[in-house]
């Protein structure tokens, strides 16, 4: 968390007011996004941070609208896929989660089932022979994945995609994630950094602009990731 | 040409190299041999004596470079400048520096140096000017002039015999930056010249460059008239405040302290040396081709911008044959 004086905090709310940020951007104007797919992470880290983002990245990502857990059986009922999801950050300027679900929406997008042949039935408890191609991979459908738009309230006016000076003056914080149908798949309100209460109609109106915002981000991402893709091919 | 994070097309990038590879061949053939990096040979004349400084070794009867960086040569002293270094600071040099503790008679500031910087109240201007002991009640109301995270404009004085570095901020254009933004770059990038405040009329703005990589952009500030108030007027203070809380920067002027903040941002991602007049071009290019103020930092500006500055520095360079 970067310090910042009055005066300075006075001149980026004045600016969130007028429509221009620190940077010109306007206010629900997103940083330009980078996709570079195939690269693998290594590292770990450990933060308070962490629990809360993985908290939130779950609530947001699991609720039944994400990911579709048929695609991931194996075996009715006996045998099926597990996914674990490694988040690295390598720098953050603002914004974590919202960065942290767009990685993880084109991660899983370049991510490959590899294709399983079952051996014949088996009867009852015992566990059916599995034999996992190395050679055939399904693509894993990724197309109901959400992303998830944080807004921030300064003033009487939401900004996304906030960088760490903007972080520190939020008045309340509430993290939407909505898929490409519009669909809301779930909400996280920040309350541990100082955020107000919120009257209702509030998080309604914040509902509708994350909404409007998710559209042109899913859009962006999808673009991009796919970019990447074909740039990896080559 | 350093790890710019940015998504180049395939002719951006040729572009860009090609500015790059021009500036190269155009810096001075002096300089050309003086940058070197890590294990590199560095051509000393072994019969003379030389003291061998900072970033040298002697390996196998060579003097041998332990950093990334640019051979000087100050009489017998060869040593190698780091160039992403921490600020060095020399007396006389204009900060920026932001206040990290209030001490006894003392403020504590965050200058991008080894340590903290620090500024005595008695270096500091009183406000009505007279010069006089500091009282206990100064002591007191030290908060009333700078608090913690405040943003101050300051002069390098002197080190101190146990190597802390003092500050002082004696004539009214030094104190405390309000209205605007600071962005933090390498503080190589910032030679010394004349001048480090420059109050660009046409835009009503104050540009500092601050020799340790702050700069400073923000409304232009007439007088360094007080914000300090002699006696403890809790009223007039918050009176203050509340005029401040209702009139913001006019629209207008945001847009020009954003133009010139990206620009800044532009120029130090491409790692080109600042100054006001480079920075002002900057700005001028982009208002003349019409581009909006957040695209200043997308790829396309920035190889402008390169190309921009081999055209110029080859025309320079044309100009004094």
């Amino acid at each position: 968390m970067v310090g910042l004086s009055a005066g300075e905090k006075h001149f980026i709310q004045g600016g969130i007011a007028q429509d221009l940020r620190l940077d010109g951007r306007k206010r629900l104007t997103y940083q330009p996004i980078y996709v570079e797919t195939g690269i693998i992470p290594q590292g770990r880290g450990s933060d308070e941070l962490l629990t809360e983002l993985s908290v939130a990245l779950e609530r947001c990502l699991l609720g039944g609208a994400g990911i579709d857990p048929t695609s991931l059986v194996v075996v009715e009922g006996k045998v099926c896929w597990d996914i674990y999801v490694d988040g690295l950050v390598i720098s953050s300027d603002g914004n974590l989660l919202d960065a942290l679900a767009a990685a993880i929406k084109a991660a899983l997008r370049n991510t490959g089932i590899p294709k399983v042949d079952v051996a014949a039935e088996m009867a009852g408890d015992e566990q059916p022979e599995v034999n996992i191609s190395d050679e055939e991979f399904l693509q894993f459908d990724t197309s109901g994945i959400p992303v998830i738009v944080t807004l921030k309230r300064v003033g009487k006016c939401y900004i996304v995609d906030a960088t760490v000076e903007e972080e520190s003056q939020m008045s309340s914080v509430v993290s939407i994630s909505v898929n490409r149908k519009g669909h809301v798949c779930g909400l996280t309100k920040w309350g541990g950094w100082g955020g107000a209460g919120l009257d209702p109609c509030i998080i309604l109106d914040m509902i509708s602009v994350a909404k409007h915002v998710s559209e042109q981000l899913i859009n962006k991402l999808d673009s991009e990731t796919a970019a990447a893709e074909a740039t990896e091919e080559e | 040409m350093r790890g710019l994070q940015l998504p180049l097309s395939q002719t951006q990038r040729t572009r860009l190299q090609r500015a790059f590879e021009k500036l190269q061949s155009l810096s001075s053939k002096a300089n050309s041999d003086a940058s070197v990096t890590v294990a590199d040979t560095i051509p000393v004349n072994y019969e003379d004596a030389f003291l061998k400084g900072h970033g040298t070794t002697e390996l196998n009867g060579e003097l041998v470079a332990t950093v990334c960086g640019v051979v000087e040569r100050i009489n017998k002293l060869v040593y190698v400048r780091g160039l992403r270094a921490r600020y060095k600071p020399e007396v006389g040099d204009i900060v920026v520096g932001r206040v990290v503790e209030v001490a006894q008679k003392r403020w504590r500031l965050e200058i991008n140096f080894s340590q903290d910087a620090i500024l005595m109240l008695s270096s500091m201007n009183m406000p009505d000017g007279i010069q006089r002991r500091r009282t206990a009640l100064d002591e007191l109301n030290m908060r009333s002039i700078f608090e913690e995270n405040d943003v101050v404009c300051a002069e390098v004085r002197n080190f101190q015999h146990d190597g802390s570095l003092q500050l002082q901020a004696r004539s009214q254009k030094y104190g405390k930056l309000e209205k605007g933004q600071l962005l933090i770059i390498d503080p190589y990038l910032v030679k010394k010249s004349k001048s480090h405040f420059h109050h660009l009329e046409q835009f009503g703005i104050d540009l500092i460059l601050g020799r340790n990589g702050f700069i400073w952009v923000g409304e232009h500030v007439e007088t360094r008239d007080s914000m300090v108030v002699d006696k403890p007027n809790s009223s007039e203070q918050s009176m203050v405040l509340e005029e401040r809380n209702q009139t913001h920067t006019p629209l207008e002027m945001r847009q020009n302290i954003c133009r010139v903040a990206n620009a800044v941002r532009v120029l130090s991602t491409l790692g080109f040396s600042m100054d006001a007049d480079l920075i002002m071009e900057t700005v001028e290019l982009s208002s003349s081709l019409k581009i909006d103020i957040h695209d200043m930092l997308g790829s396309e500006f920035h190889v402008l911008v390169a190309e921009r500055e081999a055209e110029r520095r080859s025309l320079m360079g044309k100009r004094r044959r």
